[in-house]
């Protein structure tokens, strides 16, 4: 290495840019302390500070900052959702994450891709009608098409799958569909929450949550005792082991997910192809790496460990979709928790625990949804009532049977 | 590969089987308010630790009763609903 | 009565084409066979009262859940639980339906259960090396005449290993609408370990 270069490397004046500074040490007191330090409780530490001017913000992250389901999803944006509810939210998100780079000045390598969602038998094509109906309904680009024009647009496809499946009927088409780089996501926001003054503890995990009166007043961490009158817990595969502390019962089961990664190949799929009848997504990264992901794994788990099992499944599932695959590599492969619902919609807002918010049951469509559930989170939290756009995702839903059914366009279909 | 005790069949492997659900007490519908009903419906403990579990060896059709740990993933005993437990 | 028709879930994969290695002699064996004895009638035999019931048969009953006995008229008898029994008969004779026919009413507790089962036979000196390559059950040290239930292929199955021909064998049960799968699995894998179909006349 030369000489200059090594003497830069190390001259103080000159160090490393950081995104975002480690504090020293926790402060008595918050005004408001997010547990969680993934796309969304950064997110709405940011929007907190830049949409109401509350500043004095401690978010607290038991590892490191987009570690958990914000830096282990497969990084795919959409908002063809079954529901109105569903749908107008994924939309509104959308309109926020095409603007994000802008925003954070940070390039997120947000790309449109098109978004297709693979119907093997007429039930499930009939299912993607139903959804196309809905989303042109309420202006999303959204719609069916045959067989041919699947094969038209992603000529790699076999429309037999191999032969070991029903064939493609057709597909649910949504131009609008996105990757992005997920990563960057959690930085973006950690940046501009940073700047703004809100603090980032980093390897500080939360053991208990004090109430008194049915109010929240305050957290304790490994790290000393937190004064607060408001709590976010954002911590999605983990919110089962948060919501004990306040007494709170919810639906939630926590799967794992899994996805790999192959070795890069030149660019040639430019798409994202979703099939929940082979259990399969993928797109191809900037990189050139096919990124693929699966279903949940089949029994409850609050672990991130990796299986033989799914690499088998996904590898098999890639070559009846695309056979030119057959000598490819797998990369590397990692286990994201999935925190499930019964509707497959979110758990957001207010709970019946004055100064206790919780934006959960992220399922395996969290990260699309983070820059509208920060928002509208860090609305909630600064109103005290719920943003209009998540009141039908309020935990109380259950008790009053009004569910959100996404599970025809958010299981599998990422 | 993950092998589980099925109290009939002895150590099998994990694709022999099916997940089903934790073990929960079903209160009789008429005598609980709505809200207890939904409770019961929708709520699940889902926290780290050891709870019981329904399994069904798909096989041979047996249903029985795992307590497992559901952060490490460890089968502590299986047995069958109301009888003898597996030699494991 | 009308005239019973009988025909193996694999009748017309079996006659739809000229099959590989459809002449493999059970003498030439020197791999894995495969051969489709759905044909053989099978009768269930369930209630507190079936144990009892098929002594007074006249048929050995096995003690044990899992056991399994040869029949003196040929075929065999699987003990499938306490309660609950299977009997494969040898030939394509009517001596199950014989049986069937002196079968008591709900007074005694016991019922028939209609068995439709396809059934494959796997022999050969690699038969459990197959099965070690499609299946999670370690067959190579569990006994001779000891019924498991396990999966192979992906496919629940019923499995009895035997002595055939002078090697391990198994016999196999399974639903019949994945015969034509796990046939054309399991060929394919046999083919590979230089093996394949075998007639049943060959296995006379």
């Amino acid at each position: 290495m030369p000489h200059r270069l090594l003497k830069f490397g190390f001259n103080k004046e000159h160090p490393e840019p950081r995104m975002f500074h480690a504090p020293a040490q926790l402060k008595d007191e918050y005004d408001v302390v997010i547990i969680g330090g993934g796309g969304h409780g950064l997110g709405a530490a940011y929007y907190l500070a830049r949409d109401y001017g509350i500043t004095n913000v401690a978010v607290i992250e038991k590892g490191y900052i987009g570690g958990g389901g914000t830096g282990r999803n497969t990084a795919i944006v959409r908002s063809n959702y079954l529901t109105n509810e569903g749908a107008r939210f994924y939309q509104a998100s959308i309109e926020l994450f095409q603007d994000l780079s802008r925003e954070f000045d940070l390039n997120l390598f947000y790309s449109e891709r098109g978004h297709f969602t693979l119907a093997h038998s007429p039930a499930s094509l009939r299912t993607q009608r139903w959804r196309a109906e809905v989303n042109k309904h309420l202006g999303i680009d959204s719609e069916v098409i045959g067989p041919s024009e699947v094969k038209r647009l992603v000529p790699e496809i076999d429309l037999q799958c191999g032969g070991h499946l029903s064939p493609i009927h057709g597909a649910l088409y949504h131009p609008p569909g996105a990757v992005a780089r997920h990563d960057a996501v959690a930085w973006g926001y950690a940046r501009g929450a940073d700047r703004a003054g809100v603090e980032i503890h980093q390897q500080t995990e939360v053991t208990d949550i004090e109430i008194r009166d049915h109010a929240v007043i305050g957290v304790h961490t490994d790290k000393g005792f937190i004064k607060t009158g408001k709590v976010l817990s954002a911590v999605a595969g983990w919110t089962t082991a948060i919501t004990p502390m306040v007494g709170l019962r919810t639906p939630l089961t926590v799967h794992p997910l899994q996805a790999v990664v192959s070795e890069p190949l030149k660019p040639w799929l430019d798409k994202i192809v979703v099939s929940a009848s082979l259990h399969l997504y993928v797109s191809q990264s900037a990189r050139g790496e096919l990124v693929a992901g699966a279903s949940l794994d089949p029994y409850e788990l609050i672990s991130m460990r990796s299986t033989l099992d799914f690499t088998e499944g996904v590898s098999s599932h890639l070559v009846d979709l695309f056979p030119m695959l057959g000598d490819i590599k797998i990369m590397r492969q990692w286990a994201g928790l999935c925190d499930m619902t019964p509707d497959f919609s979110p758990i957001m807002g207010t709970t019946p625990i004055d100064g206790f918010y919780i934006d959960a049951g992220w399922g395996t469509w969290g990260f699309k949804a983070t820059p509208i559930s920060a928002k509208t989170m860090a609305a909630t939290l600064a109103e005290d009532k719920d943003h209009e756009l998540i009141e039908p995702f309020n935990l109380s839903r259950f008790s009053r049977w009004q569910l959100v059914g996404e599970k025809g366009a958010a299981s599998v279909g990422h | 590969m993950k092998i589980i005790h099925c109290p009939i069949n002895g150590p099998r492997p994990l694709q022999e089987f099916h997940f089903g659900g934790q073990v929960r007490e079903m209160p009789v519908g008429s005598q609980v308010s709505d809200a207890e009903w939904a409770d019961y419906v929708f709520n699940r403990s889902g926290e780290p630790g050891i709870q019981r579990e329904w399994w069904y060896h798909t096989a041979s059709g047996t249903w029985f009763i795992a307590e497992r740990d559901c952060q490490s993933d460890e089968f502590i005993r299986t047995y069958l609903y109301g009888g003898r437990e597996s030699d494991a | 009565m009308p005239e019973t028709i009988r025909q193996s879930p694999l009748h017309d994969r079996l006659n739809s084409e000229p099959l590989p290695a459809a002449d493999l002699s059970a003498a030439r064996l020197g791999a894995v066979g495969i051969c489709d004895v759905s044909l053989l009638p099978k009768l269930g035999v369930k209630g507190t009262g079936a144990a009892g019931w098929l002594a007074e048969q006249w048929l050995k009953v096995p003690e044990e859940v899992y056991a399994s006995a040869p029949l003196e008229a040929g075929g065999l008898i699987v003990r499938l639980g306490a309660d609950e029994f299977l009997i494969e008969a040898g030939s394509l004779d009517e001596s199950l339906a014989a049986l069937r026919e002196r079968m008591p009413g709900d007074a005694l507790h016991v019922a028939p259960v209609a068995r439709e089962d396809a059934g494959l036979l796997l022999v050969g000196p690699r038969a459990t090396e197959m099965l070690l390559q499609t299946c999670g059950y370690e067959f190579a040290k569990s006994p001779d005449q000891r019924f498991v239930y396990t999966r192979i292929a992906g496919v629940s199955c019923g499995v009895l290993p035997q002595q055939i021909l002078g090697n391990r064998g198994y016999r196999i049960w399974f639903d019949p609408s994945y015969a034509l799968y796990l046939w054309e699995t399991l060929v394919e894998i046999a083919t590979e370990l230089g093996g394949g179909m075998v007639d049943a006349a060959g296995m006379q």
